[in-house]
């Protein structure tokens, strides 16, 4: 299956965004971000939104936000020069199969 | 832009987890799902789910549409409806009530779907074999689908142009596939497997495309009212049957990638087994992902948001009587 034009036909912004916050605070992001993308890692999310979509989220993440945290949301808009290699255990992101 | 559709194959658990889906498989992993990213949902596993899964589901649109056996299409959950409008209810009702309105929605919907299968007929005619007596056969039969004077003509109309049409099948199909006959409920041989899983896959597109209008999926135009499956659906995945199922069917044979053993043999039938679905489905995500130039729109539209224009176009049609414009493929 070719992955690039699986993941060029669905959504408009490539989106990575990672968390470094108390442990006690994961849960609070983690559940912001399950909604919208897929749960890659620990603290590492991928997906492909709308711009709104974005906007609702950065806005979601800074309400939550305290001082100490750290967020920080990588976006691109162009598609076609994202790509990807995944090794070990690692699923491919974007998998539209369960 | 449309999100992509998500499938679950695994059996398990569905739930609902910290506000959006969580997926507990037999084999031990729990997976998550973006509720907020995804257009439809498919079940082709064995799923247990509860009203707080079906609840989230209904807040945020996504409908669930579920495959099984036999003929594969087992029924749908649709979200309460994000769109209500009285008023489009009462015009489509009105258009079907008026003879020659529904005629006329009935002979656009006809001649669009016979003009989709001349298309594939063309593509594959000296590449698979002659077809210009059948070409020009579905030609006379689209010109007579418009002078057609009630809808049970123009559905006998539409039934010799789809006989005509699979008459052709076997020729483009290569060995060891056949299709001698259309047959489904369940389907008897490999290829009729295939365009039943797909027709059910265009069948469940077209019911989601028409969730996100107010129209109402059981008042169709060319099918009866009343036949227990959502029958405006029947007419819009008639237009898109051949290029959305058929046209892969063709590509997924001939190019080897499926084979006979991605069949399992049933009493008296024959079905996709899992990997064979598999493959079928990532074909045809992709299927819908593909773009087009859209002359009308001016942009680049997929194969999926084509699906939903037709849709607004029937509806614009119903409300303003500005012309409906069924999808015959232009390109």
């Amino acid at each position: 299956m070719n992955l690039t034009t699986q993941l060029n036909g669905g959504g408009e912004m490539h989106v990575i965004v990672v968390y470094d916050v108390s442990s006690d605070r994961t849960h609070i992001f983690r559940k912001l971000l399950r909604r919208r993308l897929e749960h890659v890692q620990q603290s590492v999310f991928f997906g492909e939104l709308t711009e709104g979509q974005v906007t609702s989220m950065k806005n979601e993440i800074e309400e939550k936000l305290v001082p100490e945290d750290s967020v920080v949301v990588f976006e691109s808009t162009s598609p076609a020069a994202f790509d990807f290699t995944t090794f070990g255990a690692s699923q491919e992101p974007g998998s539209r199969f369960t | 832009m449309t999100k992509p559709n998500h499938h679950i194959f695994a059996d398990g658990e569905l739930s609902r987890n910290e506000g959006t889906l969580r997926i507990d498989t037999l084999d031990g992993e729990t997976e998550y799902l973006p509720i907020e990213s995804i257009d439809t949902l498919y079940l082709h596993g064995q799923i247990d789910f509860n009203t707080r899964a079906l609840g989230l589901l209904n807040e945020h649109n996504v409908p669930l549409h579920i495959f099984g056996w036999k003929d594969y299409y087992r029924g749908s959950y649709l979200p309460k409806r994000g769109q209500v409008s009285g008023n489009t209810v009462v015009e489509q009702v009105r258009a079907y009530d008026n003879l020659d309105r529904r005629l006329q929605i009935g002979q656009t919907i006809i001649e669009a779907s016979i003009h989709n299968m001349r298309a594939n007929l063309r593509y594959y005619n000296d590449r698979q074999g002659n077809f210009s007596t059948e070409l020009e056969d579905l030609e006379e039969l689209k010109n007579s689908a418009a002078g057609t004077t009630d809808i049970n003509e123009l559905r006998s109309v539409e039934g010799r142009a789809r006989k005509t049409y699979y008459g052709c099948f076997d020729r483009i199909l290569r060995s060891p596939f056949t299709l001698t006959q259309r047959k489904y409920n369940p389907p008897t041989n490999e290829a009729n497997a295939v365009i039943s899983f797909l027709n059910g896959m265009v069948y469940t597109t077209s019911v989601s495309a028409i969730r996100k209008t107010a129209l109402d999926p059981t008042v169709g135009f060319v099918h009866e009212p009343g036949e227990r499956r959502f029958t405006l659906s029947l007419d819009i995945a008639d237009i898109f049957k051949p290029i959305l199922a058929d046209r892969l069917l063709f590509r997924l044979v001939n190019r080897k990638q499926l084979s006979i053993d991605d069949f399992e043999e049933e009493l008296e039938g024959c079905l996709l087994d899992e990997k064979g679905r598999m493959t079928v489905l990532e074909e045809f995500e992709e299927t819908l992902d593909k773009t087009i130039d859209h002359p009308r729109l001016n942009r680049k539209v997929s194969f999926k948001t084509l699906v939903q224009t037709d849709v607004y176009s029937l509806k614009k049609h119903v409300l303003t009587d500005e012309p409906y414009h069924a999808t015959e493929r232009w390109w």
